[in-house]
């Protein structure tokens, strides 16, 4: 026969030439959608994340050199690009707070007894105790 | 089934997931106070001697202080290079993912030797 009976067969190999689906894949797939690009800046925040992690890493350093290396690191602390970037760093933490906070229950089941939290109570939980422990860290560096 | 050809390869990834949530949690809970600090001292609007050397040093130097700070500092950094590490698979990397994965992870755990020899040594 000279046409194919199926539109996946070539006349050049007629039993076996198939035309396989490859989806298409762009890096730029997040952009398209709201859901998606929230997820990206969540993910992202991770960035931030490490940046302020390694900044504390650097002011534990200076603290084990000694008072001049230690006010060096607080000095650097003032600079612009330092505020800047401290302020998106406290930004991205929050926005990793609340989603870790929203989905943390969901990734478990809790059974205290015959209690079954619902999904949003754990999450006020978390966000209560949440609360305690940046009055406790807040009061001990302003008081202690 | 049992299978005697195949090898059964056991994956990395719950162990990293593990120092992921870890990470999650102590950069939930302790990293919005610790970064609000710092930036209010940075700025003025809180005393700077409150960050003074001396009063940090008796954080440093005290044990749970430096359990605290190490505690924050390497969990923070497995959480994010957890996070970095599957964000480049979703910015498009397909391959090269192990050397990926040995560059991201084994940044973090430097982090964590490099925090607990400052501290402990």
């Amino acid at each position: 026969m000279s046409e194919p009976a199926l539109s996946g067969q070539s006349s050049k190999c007629p039993s076996s030439k198939r035309k396989p689906y490859t989806p298409e894949h762009s890096n730029t797939w997040w952009l398209k959608n709201p859901a998606y690009r929230f997820y990206m800046m969540r993910e992202g925040s991770s960035v931030l994340v490490v940046y302020f992690s390694l900044l504390l890493l650097k002011g534990l350093f200076a603290v084990s050199q000694g008072e001049a290396a230690y006010n060096a690191w607080l000095g650097m602390l003032s600079q612009p690009l330092v505020i800047v970037l401290n302020i998106i760093a406290l930004l991205a933490v929050m926005l990793h707070t609340s989603t870790w906070f929203k989905l943390a229950p969901k990734t478990m089941r809790i059974e205290i007894g015959n209690f079954v939290p619902s999904a949003t109570f754990t999450t006020a939980v978390l966000w209560v105790k949440w609360f305690v422990i940046t009055l406790l860290i807040l009061g001990f560096a302003v008081l202690f | 089934m049992n299978n005697n050809h195949q090898k059964y390869v056991r994956s990395n990834e719950p162990i990293v997931w593990s120092l992921f949530g870890a990470g999650g949690m102590v950069s939930a809970f302790f990293l919005p106070a610790v970064i609000l600090v710092i930036l209010l001292v940075s700025l003025g609007l809180l005393d700077v001697n409150l960050l003074s050397y001396e009063r940090v040093q008796l954080l440093y130097q005290s044990l749970i202080g430096k359990i605290l700070l190490i505690t924050v500092i390497s969990l923070s950094t497995w959480h994010g290079m957890h996070r970095i590490y599957h964000g480049l698979f979703d910015l498009g990397q397909r391959t090269g993912r192990t050397m990926t994965f040995y560059l991201c992870y084994g940044f973090a755990l430097l982090v964590t030797i490099v925090g607990t020899v400052i501290c402990f040594s």
